[in-house]
């Protein structure tokens, strides 16, 4: 039987994401419950799958239907409803990342789990692709000294990628209507440049923590205008450079993470959010001025991170915890720390 | 018939170079009047001193590999005051690549650039001063360092706009194995610029994105070292002072600066 699962938020995340993975998974699991925050987004979703629907969280937990929950809602209300979660008695969590935006928070959540003993898997997506063990394969096997990494992230707006693959109802009015923040103001910028560490690149952080695992310091952090942000920072002696923008228009996406070596480059290069593409390419320029590229795999990231989570639940995978709560650290860490640096730049 | 230049040049490039323009340059052993090719490899700022006291007509300066900013700047200041038009040959910021570059975005700014450069330990500063060059050329402005944490295997550093502070990119560099370059520049924004040089394979990209798809720059068959010296011959025909050295400079003080920033 598959299991039951209970999606709490009714955003494009869910819409163009976990509803077309889960309807892949078919065989592992089934959607029984939409809820939204009352956006009235929930109902549409959940009538095309025949699931119920509500508002809030409490209908949701009570469903019995409800076996495992998906945290899709925004990341200030992922703490609680992981807490309001375990004490309904869920059988495992799929939250959105990050799982938490404080470091009390994040243990606060993993250390309830734990207790708990219910599996918790954030929905790092880019980690779950298969092109990273790819990737990761290649660097271990060579026993490769990592010298740098880069994350490279340029994004246009999502809609071309949501049509491709969902019809979403028009949000509220005025949603997408708030100008763009005053980056120019230090404590503006440092607080979109900590959300955007925690929202976007944290994306590629568990790749990057699997590789370099001990923060060190941050070297330089700034905002990038419209919306974006350049960092640099230390990391078990790795040279680190996260860059992104968020663009109002523009070419498709770049996302690419680049691991130097002292002798390899190795590119992983992520499809487009959304569109359900496939894995990453990876793309490997060794010293030997040989260059492979690695085939891609049909399934993305999406789709294995939900798999993984019916590993969690048939007993077959083994639950790290301590794994998921030193990724929100790392990245809590070096959020706090970027936001820091800038508000420290302002002040030199 | 236009007369024929004479260029005095040692290195085998510029000797194919010369065999390579036939109507409009011939291999000359004196410096006066001659265009003078001289070597970048050691302290070309003086064998250019001394060829335009000897009354060179214009001065290629091939591959500066360091670049001193005091003797650079005399040079500079030298070249002005006596009129020689001196051309910079830098093999990894082609002039034509980056005149390529910059008019495939059809004036959209870059919203931010990312230079990634991978050198031996001899060539990580000639390939960083580079691709601050890139990043200049691609931006339209001066740089400044903001922040840089920087040792001899390489490191990072943020570069803002000398002009008005604005954030341009940062840089990410490394030694690496074995001997040659690879460097790599995304200029992000609605217009996407992506220059990628494999120095050891021969490879040379350079693309130019938009919402309406992908474009591929032709390649280059031109030696660089033909390009530089026709771009000498053109300078004199003109009548005209190529601003090579003052760009030069510009990016060796920022290169400069990050290679100073020791953790």
């Amino acid at each position: 039987m598959p299991w039951g699962v209970g999606i709490i938020g009714a955003g494009p995340g869910v819409g163009a994401l976990h509803l077309p993975t889960l309807a892949r998974l078919g065989d592992r699991f089934t959607v029984v419950h939409v809820a939204d925050h009352g956006s009235g987004r929930a109902a549409a979703l959940a009538a095309g799958v025949g699931a119920a629907t509500s508002q809030g969280t409490a209908a949701l937990l009570a469903d019995p239907a409800v076996e495992v929950v998906a945290i899709c809602s925004p990341p200030a209300e992922h703490a609680r409803q992981i807490h309001e979660s375990i004490a309904a008695g869920v059988r495992a969590i799929l939250c959105e990342k990050p799982l938490a935006t404080t470091a009390e928070e994040a243990r606060s959540v993993v250390d309830a789990c734990r207790q708990a003993g219910i599996p918790l898997l954030v929905a790092t997506n880019h980690f779950y692709d298969e092109a990273w063990d790819r990737a990761k394969h290649h660097l271990v096997a060579l026993e490769s000294d990592v010298r740098t990494i880069s994350a490279t992230v340029a994004l246009p707006p999502n809609g071309r990628f949501h049509a491709a693959v969902t019809e979403l109802a028009p949000g509220p009015a005025g949603a997408s209507s708030r100008g763009a923040p005053d980056l120019a103001d230090p404590h503006v910028a440092a607080a979109v440049v900590r959300q955007l560490v925690l929202g976007l690149a944290v994306h590629d952080l568990p790749a990057v923590r699997d590789l370099a695992p001990d923060f060190e310091g941050v070297d330089f952090a700034a905002a990038v205008p419209p919306i974006g942000y350049t960092v640099g920072f230390r990391s078990s002696g790795v040279r680190v450079l996260l860059t992104a923008v968020m663009l109002p228009d523009g070419p498709d996406p770049v996302w690419r993470l680049t691991i130097g070596t002292s002798t390899d480059r190795v590119d992983v290069e992520f499809p487009p959010s959304f569109v359900h593409a496939g894995s990453a390419t990876v793309r490997v320029r060794r010293g030997d001025l040989r260059t492979t590229t690695y085939r891609r795999d049909a399934d993305d990231g999406y789709l294995r991170e939900w798999r993984v989570l019916a590993d969690l639940l048939d007993g077959s995978a083994t639950m790290e915890y301590h794994e998921v709560l030193d990724d929100a650290l790392f990245a809590v860490g070096l959020a706090d720390a970027a936001a820091d640096a800038i508000r420290a730049g302002a002040r030199s | 018939m236009t007369r024929r230049i004479p260029v005095v040049a040692e290195l085998a490039g510029y000797r194919v170079a010369v065999a390579g323009l036939p109507l409009s340059a011939q291999a000359a052993d004196e410096a006066a009047g001659a265009i003078v090719v001289v070597d970048g490899a050691a302290r070309w700022w003086d064998a250019a001193a001394g060829a335009i006291d000897a009354g060179a007509a214009a001065i290629v300066a091939a591959e500066p590999h360091d670049v001193p900013l005091d003797a650079v700047a005399a040079l500079a200041d030298l070249a002005a005051e006596v009129g020689v038009p001196v051309v910079v040959h830098r093999a990894r910021l082609r002039e034509d690549l980056v005149a390529l570059a910059v008019a495939h975005r059809e004036g959209v700014p870059p919203r931010v650039i990312v230079a990634e450069c991978r050198a031996s330990a001899g060539d990580l500063a000639a390939t960083l001063r580079d691709a601050v060059g890139w990043m200049r050329a691609l931006a339209d402005t001066d740089l400044v360092v903001a922040s840089a944490a920087h040792t001899a295997d390489g490191g990072t550093a943020l570069l803002r706009s000398s002009a008005d502070g604005r954030v341009v990119g940062s840089m990410l560099s490394a030694v690496t194995r074995p001997e040659g370059s690879l460097l790599r520049v995304q200029a992000l924004g609605e217009t996407t610029t992506e220059f990628e040089l494999d120095e050891p394979i021969g490879r040379c990209e350079l693309t130019t994105s938009t919402a309406r798809g992908r474009l591929v720059a032709p390649a280059v068959f031109e030696a660089g070292e033909r390009a530089s010296l026709r771009r000498a011959i053109d300078a004199l025909a003109e009548q005209r002072m190529p601003g090579d050295l003052a760009a030069l400079l510009q990016d060796a003080h920022a290169a400069s600066a990050i290679a100073a920033a020791r953790t």
